[in-house]
C-alpha cells in the first residue's frame, strides 16, 4: 500500500499535472497583473517589505517572470530552473504573508487581482501547498518536456 | 800404359863401353844425359808422356833393364814402364797406391814437397811388393795430392850403382819431378781451364737466361706499371661513358692498334655507351646502333657455354664471330655487367710488330679484369647515383605527403577537439537542461525584467519604475507634540494619508483618511471647504511607501499653502505616547 503511495506520489505523471497546473496558475495570476502595473504596486507597497524605491519595479518585472516561468512550466523547458524561481517566488510570498499575518495588517493576497479576501493561514497553507507541488515537479518532472523532445538527440551525440 | 820408343843413341856411352872412361868423359856424358833428358822433358804437359820421354832416358846412361814410373792423384793411378814383362807392369798398375801409399804414408800432407827421396841396395831386389831385380826406388811429391814413384830395374852390367851415377839419377830425378810437377801443374791448369771454360760456357748461357729473365722482367714491370697506372687511372673515374674511352686508350696504347672501340647495351634499345677512336665515324655508329647491339648480343648466343655471366670477359678466337661484330676488329672481347647489360671490346689495325702476341693474352685478360671491376663499380655507382636521385624526389615527396598527413592530423585534431567541445558543450547543454541552473534562473529573471521594462514602456497603464518621490524636495516636516498642539487647538487638520484599510485599523483620532488612489473623491467630499492656509499635517509613510509625502504634495497643488509632514509618522506619534483610534 505503501509502495503504491509511493509510486503515485512520485508517479512522473502526477508531476506532469503539478507543472500545468503551477505553470497555468502563474500565467493567469500574472496576466492581470501585467495590465495592472499600478494597482499591484499597490500591493506590494501593502505588504511594507519592499523598499519604496523597489516597488513600482517589482510590480513591473515580477509578473513577466512568472509569466516566462509559468509558460517554461507549461512548455516543459528548463523545467526545473523554472520550478526552482517559482519555488522562491511562492517562497517569498508565503513568508511574506506569514509576516504581516503576524502584524495583522489588513491586506489582501494579491496573488491574482486586487480586490481579494484579506490573507489568513489558509493563504499560508495554499501557498504551501503550491511550493510542495512545486518541489514535486522539480523532483519527479519527467515526461511531455519540449527539452527532452529536442535536447534529447543531442545528448546522444558523441556516444 | 808402356813405351817402346828406341834408346837415344846419346845413352850409349859409358855403359856399352868397355874399360874406365876418362873421368871428364864420364862427367860430359852425364852432362849431356842430364841435359837430354831436360830438353826432353822441357816441352811435355802431362804426367804420361813425361814418364814415357824419361823412362828411356834414365835406362839407357845406366844400362837399366827396365823401368817403371807411377804418379798417383787424388783421382787417378798413372803407370808407364818400359822393359817390364806384361804381368809385372799389370801387377805394378794394381799395385800402384798401394806402393805410393808405402813410400809416401809417414809424410804430412801438408809439408811442402821435399827433393826426391831414392832407395838403393840388393834389397829391393827381392822386396816382393816391387818387380823382381828392382835396384833403386825414387819417391817425389808432386804436390799437395799427386805422389810420383819412380822404380827401376837391375842393370845390364849386373853392378851396384856408383857414386856417380847415383849422382846422376838424383840428378835426372829432380828434373824428372820438376817435370812431373810442371806436367801436373800443366794438368791442373789444363783441368782448371776445362772446368773454367765449362764454367764460362754454363755463366753464357746464364747470362743469357739472365738476359732474358730481365727482358722478361721488364715485361712483366711493364705490364704491372701499366695494370697499376690503368687501376688507378680507371678507378678515379666513376662515370662509365669516360672509363671506356680511358680503358680503350690504355688498350690501343698498350699493345699497339691504331683503332678501336667499345660498346656497352643495356637491356633496352637506345641504353648504350661507346667509345671509338679511328678515322672512320661511321663505324662508332654501327656499334651504338641497335643493328650494332643485335650483332654483339648474336656473338654472346653463339658462344653458349663460354658466354660470359655478370663481371666477366672472354676473348674471341674465332675469326668469323669477330668478323660479324659491328665494326672492323682484328682482337675482340665480349663483357658482361650483369644480367642485361653486355658489351664488347673491338681493336683493329695493329702498329708494325705491335698487336696481340700470345704472351700478351693473360696481360689483356689482366686489364680486362681490372677494367670489367671499375666499370661495374662506376655502373653500380651511377645506378646508386640514380637511385638516390630518386630516392631523393621520393623522400620528397614522402616528405609531402608527410606535411600533407600532418597538417590534416593538426586539422582532425583541431576537429575532434572542437567535436569533443562542441560535445562537451552540448553534453553540458543537455545535463544543465534535467538540472536547475543558476544561469536559466537568471535567464529567466533577465527575461522577465525585459519584458516587463518593454512593456511597461509600451503600454498606456505603465508606471514609473522609479517613484517620484525619490526625487522630490523634503516636505515641511512637524514634530509629532507640535502636531498634536496644533490638531487639539483647531489650527490644523490631520491627514491620514494610508489606504483605507489601514486607517480603519489604526489611526490617529479625528484624522481624515485620504488615500492617494482616492484623493479627489475624499478631498471634494471632506476637504474642499477648508481655508486653503489651514495648516494641513499629513501621516502615513511605511517603508514601501511614502504615502504622506504623495498626499502632502497633491495637497499642495490644489493650493494649501501650509501642508506639513508629521516627523515620524503614526510611530513617533505612537512614541509620543498620543492617543490612536483602532
Amino acid at each position: 500500500m505503501i509502495g503504491l503511495l509511493r509510486r503515485i506520489l512520485t508517479h512522473p505523471w502526477l508531476a506532469l499535472a503539478f507543472r500545468l497546473y503551477i505553470g497555468g496558475l502563474f500565467v493567469y495570476a500574472a496576466m492581470y497583473k501585467i495590465n495592472y502595473a499600478a494597482e499591484f504596486s499597490e500591493t506590494i507597497a501593502s505588504y511594507r517589505l519592499a523598499p519604496y524605491w523597489a516597488v513600482n519595479a517589482l510590480a513591473v518585472f515580477m509578473p513577466w517572470i512568472e509569466i516566462v516561468c509559468g509558460a517554461l512550466l507549461i512548455l516543459g523547458v528548463r523545467v526545473r530552473s523554472a520550478a526552482a524561481v517559482i519555488a522562491a517566488m511562492l517562497a517569498v510570498f508565503t513568508v511574506a504573508i506569514f509576516i504581516n499575518l503576524l502584524r495583522g495588517a489588513p491586506i489582501s493576497c494579491g496573488c491574482f487581482k486586487t480586490i481579494e479576501d484579506p490573507i489568513s493561514w489558509w493563504t499560508v497553507l495554499r501557498d504551501l501547498g503550491w511550493i510542495t507541488m512545486t518541489l514535486h515537479v522539480y523532483r519527479y518532472d519527467a515526461v511531455l518536456q519540449a527539452d527532452r523532445l529536442f535536447l534529447g538527440k543531442l545528448g546522444r551525440i558523441g556516444s | 800404359m808402356s813405351s817402346d820408343r828406341p834408346t837415344d843413341p846419346l845413352s850409349a856411352g859409358p855403359g856399352r863401353t868397355e874399360g874406365p872412361a876418362p873421368e871428364s868423359e864420364r862427367r860430359l856424358f852425364h852432362l849431356k844425359t842430364l841435359f837430354e833428358a831436360a830438353t826432353e822433358l822441357s816441352d811435355l804437359t802431362d804426367t804420361g808422356s813425361t814418364l814415357r820421354r824419361f823412362l828411356p832416358v834414365v835406362m839407357g846412361p845406366l844400362g837399366l833393364t827396365f823401368g817403371l814410373g807411377i804418379v798417383v792423384g787424388p783421382d787417378r793411378v798413372e803407370v808407364e814402364s818400359l822393359g817390364l814383362m806384361p804381368d809385372d807392369r799389370k801387377r805394378c798398375e794394381l799395385a800402384g797406391v798401394g806402393l805410393a801409399d808405402r813410400f809416401f804414408q809417414d809424410e804430412p800432407q801438408t809439408a811442402p814437397p821435399p827433393r826426391p827421396t831414392m832407395l838403393t841396395g840388393p834389397h829391393l831386389a827381392s822386396d816382393p811388393s816391387l818387380p823382381a831385380g828392382t835396384s833403386a826406388v825414387v819417391a817425389m811429391r808432386l804436390d799437395c795430392d799427386s805422389r810420383g814413384l819412380l822404380i827401376l830395374g837391375p842393370r845390364l852390367t849386373k853392378t851396384p850403382y856408383s857414386q856417380d851415377e847415383i849422382e846422376l839419377i838424383q840428378g835426372l830425378t829432380d828434373i824428372l819431378s820438376t817435370a812431373l810437377k810442371r806436367a801436373c801443374a800443366d794438368e791442373r791448369v789444363q783441368t782448371l781451364n776445362a772446368s773454367l771454360s765449362e764454367n764460362n760456357a754454363c755463366l753464357t748461357q746464364a747470362l743469357g737466361r739472365m738476359e732474358q729473365a730481365r727482358d722478361e722482367l721488364d715485361r712483366q714491370a711493364f705490364r704491372l706499371r701499366t695494370l697499376y697506372e690503368t687501376s688507378l687511372e680507371l678507378s678515379s673515374l666513376n662515370d662509365p661513358k669516360a672509363i671506356l674511352d680511358a680503358f680503350l686508350l690504355t688498350l690501343m696504347g698498350t699493345f699497339g692498334f691504331s683503332r678501336g672501340w667499345i660498346g656497352l647495351h643495356g637491356p633496352r634499345a637506345g641504353q648504350v655507351d661507346t667509345a671509338y677512336r679511328g678515322p672512320d665515324p661511321d663505324e662508332a655508329e654501327a656499334v651504338a646502333s641497335d643493328k650494332g647491339r643485335e650483332k654483339i648480343l648474336a656473338r654472346f648466343v653463339e658462344l653458349k657455354d663460354r658466354m660470359p655471366r655478370a663481371n666477366q670477359t672472354e676473348l674471341l678466337d674465332d675469326r668469323k664471330a669477330v668478323a660479324a661484330l659491328p665494326a672492323r676488329a682484328d682482337t675482340a672481347v665480349l663483357f658482361s655487367l650483369d644480367q642485361e647489360w653486355h658489351g664488347a671490346i673491338g681493336l683493329a689495325e695493329p702498329l708494325p710488330d705491335q698487336g696481340l702476341h700470345p704472351q700478351g693474352v693473360q696481360f689483356l685478360r689482366s686489364l680486362l679484369g681490372i677494367f670489367i671491376v671499375t666499370l661495374g663499380n662506376a655502373w653500380h655507382g651511377r645506378q646508386v647515383r640514380e637511385l638516390n636521385t630518386a630516392l631523393t624526389v621520393r623522400n620528397a615527396e614522402l616528405q609531402a605527403t608527410l606535411d600533407a598527413l600532418t597538417r590534416a592530423r593538426e586539422e582532425v585534431t583541431v576537429q575532434t577537439e572542437a567535436r569533443e567541445r562542441i560535445v562537451g558543450l552540448v553534453r553540458g547543454e543537455v545535463a544543465r537542461a534535467w538540472r536547475a541552473s543558476w544561469l536559466d534562473a537568471w535567464v529567466m529573471i533577465l527575461a522577465g525584467v525585459v519584458l516587463g521594462v518593454l512593456f511597461n514602456s509600451a503600454s498606456p497603464g505603465g508606471i514609473e519604475l522609479v517613484p517620484k518621490s525619490l526625487f522630490a524636495p523634503p516636505p515641511a516636516l512637524v514634530a509629532a507634540h507640535e502636531a498634536r498642539r496644533m490638531a487639539e487647538a483647531g489650527q490644523a487638520v490631520l491627514i491620514d494619508a494610508r489606504p483605507a484599510d489601514f486607517h480603519r485599523q489604526e489611526a490617529i483620532p479625528g484624522s481624515v483618511n485620504l488615500p492617494k488612489d482616492l484623493f479627489d473623491f475624499v478631498y471634494s467630499m471632506k476637504l474642499a471647504s477648508l481655508d486653503p492656509e489651514t495648516p494641513l499635517l499629513v501621516y502615513g509613510r511605511t517603508i514601501s511607501r511614502h504615502y504622506d509625502a504623495d498626499v502632502a504634495r497633491e495637497l499642495e497643488l490644489l493650493g494649501h499653502q501650509s501642508v506639513m509632514v508629521l516627523k515620524g509618522g503614526l510611530q513617533a506619534w505612537k512614541r509620543a505616547g498620543y492617543e490612536v483610534t483602532r
